[in-house]
Order: structure tokens, then C-alpha cells, then sequence
């Protein structure tokens, strides 16, 4: 027990102890809001997206692919209903969604299940409609396209956006740093 | 590093968290040793950084082959460091997170600095794992330390199920039944 004491005693001393610079990378806090738009230069070029394998369908969409989409920016959202970080992403997201109304830009919402019952069609449906999901949402029941994408450990949530010609240009794991998904929208929209 | 501690402990209860934390309630029930406590996180941790950071990539049956060998192993001899570490291994490395902001923090540094995302995904792991040893310990105090034996044959038998059902494909149903029911409970 003792030495179980000491574990926990070191980690908390270190963060205590930490450099500023990995403090600053590692609180809770939201990511300080810029003041200025980024640079579209300065958001990587990260690839093409990879493909939607062996997905069962799209959802409140006449959509039925990611290269219909281009020409538009697009927030790829990788989600399952049951997550509870994912819900917790979804204020900035519907905020995000009606602030871009009417320009070029679309989210897509895909759809991988945890557990079986997150893979059933009907909750799916009934959860967007509980928690507002109003975007296309992409049906990834084995989740192939969550492993294509993020590999072998995959998580929830995480973000993508794809700019006008479809190239990858932004990647955020788990919840937070949402000024940063807006501005890099906001960017790429032009 | 604070903030992902914190949020292990906050996260380890949602379903997402199910299986360390479950494995960690089980080594508590068994009351063990300081350095088998330590076995324990070091591997759990090791592992979950492996794969985070892209290096290893452990199938899910190898997964149940380490928590099957884990659990043979404490329902023959009982909590020892190598029983528990191959359970926390198997466990970390089947292991599919929800992440918060901080665990989101220290894995998007890990994409690009892996050895910088130790402190921070240590801490995680040890705030999920403390909760579950918490429970284990007061259930194991509750019980006023009664048949120690079959507590630790349980537990031995319960991981090596866990292990078997990884190994045959059924992980993902009894995970499916476990958090339906953790629902119902709540509810």
C-alpha cells in the first residue's frame, strides 16, 4: 500500500513540478481563443482521407459519398451515441453547424458503435433525434471506416476537416480545443 | 498530468472504462501486495502506451490470451505480479477509450511525441485504476476478509472467462450485456 501511496504521491509532485510548456498543453482549460483568423497556410496538409469501407449506409442524407461533398469544407466526426465524451462535443458542433448554415460546409457525423446495442439502426435514429444530430450521419456498424481512418487504436471522438478538395487538414482526438476545430472551419471556408 | 489523474478517476466510470476498471476492482478484492499493486499499473500502463503510441498493435485475441494466462495463473497461485501484470496487460491492450479533454491532450501529443505522453496517460490509467482498487478494497472490507480463497479463485476464474471471451469473439456481446445492465442500474 505504501508503495501504491508513493505511485500516486510522484505523479502528483511531477504535475506540480511539470514545465510550463507541458502545463499549459495539459490542463482542462480550453485552448485560448485567437484573435486573429489562422492562416490557411498554417493548417498542415495532413493527406487525403482515407476511404468509407464496407459502411450500411448514410443517414438524413441525399449524400452517399465523401466525394460528393467536395467543393465544401467538411467536419468528419467520428461518434457513438452512447459516448458520453462525444455528447460532449455536440454544443460546439450544432453551434458550429447553424453559424455555417447556407455556406459551403457540411458535418458528417460517422456512426461507429461501442456496443451492440449503439449498432442498432432504430437507436441510432432515435438518439440523433434525442440529441439533436441534424447532419448526415454515416453508418459504420463494424466499424471498418473507424479502424481505415484513425488504425488499429481508434477512439471516440475524433475530428477531421477536410477542406475544399477533400484534403485532410485538421485532427483532434477526444473533446476540447473546440476554437481551434472553429477557426480552422472558419479558415478553410475563407 | 493533474488533469488527466483527474479525469481517469471522473472517467472510470462510464462504460468506456468497463474493463480496466473491472480488472483493477478484481485485483482490489484480492487485497494484494504493494508490488503486486505496482505490477499491476506498470503493466497496464506499458501496454496502453504501446498501443497509443502506435508500436505494438495487439489483437484482441492476444488480449485474451494474456488475461487467460493471467487467470489461470491467480486461480492456481494466487495475486502474484505475474498474474497481474498479464491481466492489466491484457486488459489495457483491449482496451477502446472515450477520451476527455485531457486524455485528448495527452493523446494527440502522443502522435507526435510518444515518449512525452507517458506522465500524462500514467496518470490517467492510475486515476481509472485507483477507483476500481478502491471498490475491490472496501467490498474486501465489507466482507471482513472472508474465504480469501474463494475470492481469489474467483477472481482467477472470472479473468480467464473475460480472457476466453476475447480469445472466441464474444467480448463485445458480454461488454454489450454488462453496460446494458450498468444502464438499468442507473437507472
Amino acid at each position: 500500500m505504501k508503495m501504491a501511496g508513493a505511485i500516486v504521491f510522484s505523479i502528483v509532485l511531477s504535475a506540480c513540478s511539470a514545465a510550463p510548456v507541458d502545463q499549459a498543453n495539459e490542463t482542462l482549460a480550453p485552448a485560448p481563443t485567437p484573435t486573429t483568423e489562422v492562416p490557411v497556410a498554417t493548417l498542415p496538409d495532413l493527406g487525403p482521407p482515407a476511404e468509407l469501407v464496407e459502411i450500411d449506409g448514410w443517414l438524413q442524407s441525399d449524400v452517399t459519398s465523401l466525394e460528393e461533398l467536395e467543393g465544401k469544407v467538411v467536419v468528419v466526426w467520428f461518434w457513438t451515441f452512447g459516448c458520453y465524451n462525444c455528447k460532449n462535443t455536440l454544443p460546439n458542433l450544432k453551434e458550429l453547424y447553424a453559424k455555417h448554415e447556407g455556406e459551403e460546409f457540411e458535418i458528417v457525423g460517422i456512426h461507429a458503435p461501442e456496443f451492440d446495442y449503439e449498432a442498432d439502426v432504430d437507436n441510432i435514429v432515435e438518439a440523433a433525434g434525442e440529441l439533436g444530430v441534424t447532419w448526415p450521419i454515416v453508418l459504420d456498424t463494424q466499424k471498418r471506416t473507424f479502424h481505415r481512418w484513425q488504425g488499429p487504436r481508434a477512439y471516440w471522438p475524433r475530428t477531421y476537416v477536410l477542406d475544399r478538395d477533400g484534403t485532410v487538414r485538421y485532427d483532434h482526438i477526444g473533446e476540447g480545443r473546440y476554437e481551434e476545430l472553429n477557426e480552422a472551419v472558419a479558415t478553410l471556408l475563407g | 498530468m493533474i488533469g488527466a489523474f483527474f479525469e481517469g478517476i471522473t472517467q472510470s466510470l462510464l462504460p468506456c472504462s468497463w474493463i480496466l476498471l473491472f480488472t483493477a476492482l478484481m485485483v482490489g478484492l484480492t487485497r494484494p501486495t504493494a508490488r503486486v499493486m505496482a505490477a499491476f499499473a506498470a503493466a497496464s500502463v506499458l501496454f496502453t502506451w504501446l498501443a497509443v503510441a502506435g508500436w505494438v498493435v495487439v489483437h484482441l485475441a492476444l488480449s485474451g490470451l494474456l488475461m487467460m494466462g493471467g487467470g489461470i495463473l491467480w486461480w492456481c497461485r494466487g495475486p502474484s505480479t505475474i498474474s497481474v501484470a498479464l491481466v492489466g496487460a491484457g486488459a489495457a491492450s483491449a482496451w477502446q477509450p472515450c477520451v476527455g479533454p485531457a486524455l485528448g491532450t495527452v493523446l494527440n501529443r502522443a502522435q507526435i511525441d510518444p515518449i512525452g505522453a507517458v506522465p500524462g496517460l500514467a496518470a490517467f490509467i492510475v486515476g481509472v485504476m485507483l477507483v476500481g482498487l478502491a471498490i475491490g478494497w472496501g467490498v474486501a472490507k465489507i466482507l471482513r476478509d472472508r474465504a480469501p480463497e474463494l475470492r481469489r479463485r474467483s477472481v482467477g476464474i472470472a479473468s480467464g472467462l473475460i480472457g476466453l471471451s476475447m480469445l472466441v469473439g464474444l467480448y463485445s456481446d458480454i461488454s454489450s450485456v454488462l453496460v446494458s445492465w450498468s444502464y438499468k442500474l442507473w437507472a
